[in-house]
């Protein structure tokens, strides 16, 4: 086959190339989508929660996460309380003493 | 759109489910599938848009078993290759596809793209996989280590068929006056 013929396809197979619009196809392809992948997807963040609770009650992570936050609100309350105290910080630590007096409500249910 | 957002967008479908990454997928490889199937089916349209379905819907729930060891447009064009072959040897067990094949011309001739008819013509002057190899390599520009991959062919047997397919065109092309 000379080149001329190579060069004859070429260009006849490029002339014929043409973009085909979308016209709703890809709408009718998601429509149409299976929900397994979704089933699967559910199980997969199922499974990552279990090991992630898992994790934090192995590791007591519950208890430092309370001792993080105890310690923060302690540092926010000295603060305001030593640096200038008026009826606006009263605010944040009021927040705090709600949040310790639930903590302790719940602590004494059990 | 670069291979590396092709990539970010499957781990985005498979992670997290997010279907609209998925319909970027489909908007952007919707043409070129398409039109491959438009080219073996030899113009009909219905045809290409259903198998082109079944395709898309297939890499859907096979998204995980794509690996990167290829780019996601040549994984996409397996599939599809697979689903055209699929539809073949069902039709083949039923009808023959000789009758498909003697279709062309009435088909050809109601199509409403009059200059898409001497390509469906010339392409019907081709064996199956001469075909796909033709096409594949013309209309897509994909390479034969790419066409060897997408059919499982070897690369001689890709050669072999694309340079009877070659032949084959030449001729049509001659005898219908493209000089």
């Amino acid at each position: 086959m000379s080149n001329n013929d190579e060069q004859r396809i070429r260009q006849f197979m490029q002339a014929h190339k043409h973009e085909i619009a979308d016209n709703g196809f890809s709408r009718r392809v998601m429509r149409r989508l299976p929900t397994q992948a979704k089933v699967l997807s559910d199980v997969l963040t199922a499974i990552c929660v279990v090991l992630c609770a898992t994790l934090l009650y192995v590791f007591d992570g519950v208890n430092v996460i309370l001792d993080s936050l105890h310690s923060f609100f302690q540092y926010q309350m000295w603060s305001l309380v030593s640096n200038n105290f008026n009826l606006s910080t009263l605010l944040p630590a009021f927040a705090v003493l709600v949040y310790f007096g639930i903590h302790k409500a719940c602590t004494v249910k059990e | 759109m670069s291979p590396l957002s092709d990539i970010a967008l499957v781990a985005q479908v498979v992670v997290f489910n997010n279907k609209r990454a998925f319909d970027t997928l489909v908007k952007k490889y919707q043409s070129p599938v398409r039109r491959f199937f438009l080219h073996q089916t030899l113009g009909d349209e219905e045809l290409s848009d259903d198998l082109a379905q079944e395709t898309f819907i297939k890499a859907y729930t096979h998204l995980t078993s794509f690996k990167n060891m290829s780019n996601f447009g040549t994984w996409l064009y397996r599939i599809a290759y697979n689903v055209f072959y699929d539809y073949i040897r069902t039709r083949k067990e039923t009808t023959g596809l000789e009758d498909w094949e003697a279709n062309v011309d009435c088909r050809t001739e109601q199509a409403p793209v009059g200059e898409a008819i001497d390509i469906y013509r010339g392409l019907s002057t081709l064996k199956e996989e001469e075909r796909t190899c033709i096409t594949l390599f013309y209309m897509e520009d994909l390479s034969i280590d790419k066409i060897s991959g997408i059919t499982g062919m070897p690369s001689g047997t890709v050669k072999s068929h694309l340079s009877r397919g070659k032949e084959k065109l030449a001729h049509f092309l001659k005898q219908n006056g493209y000089e």
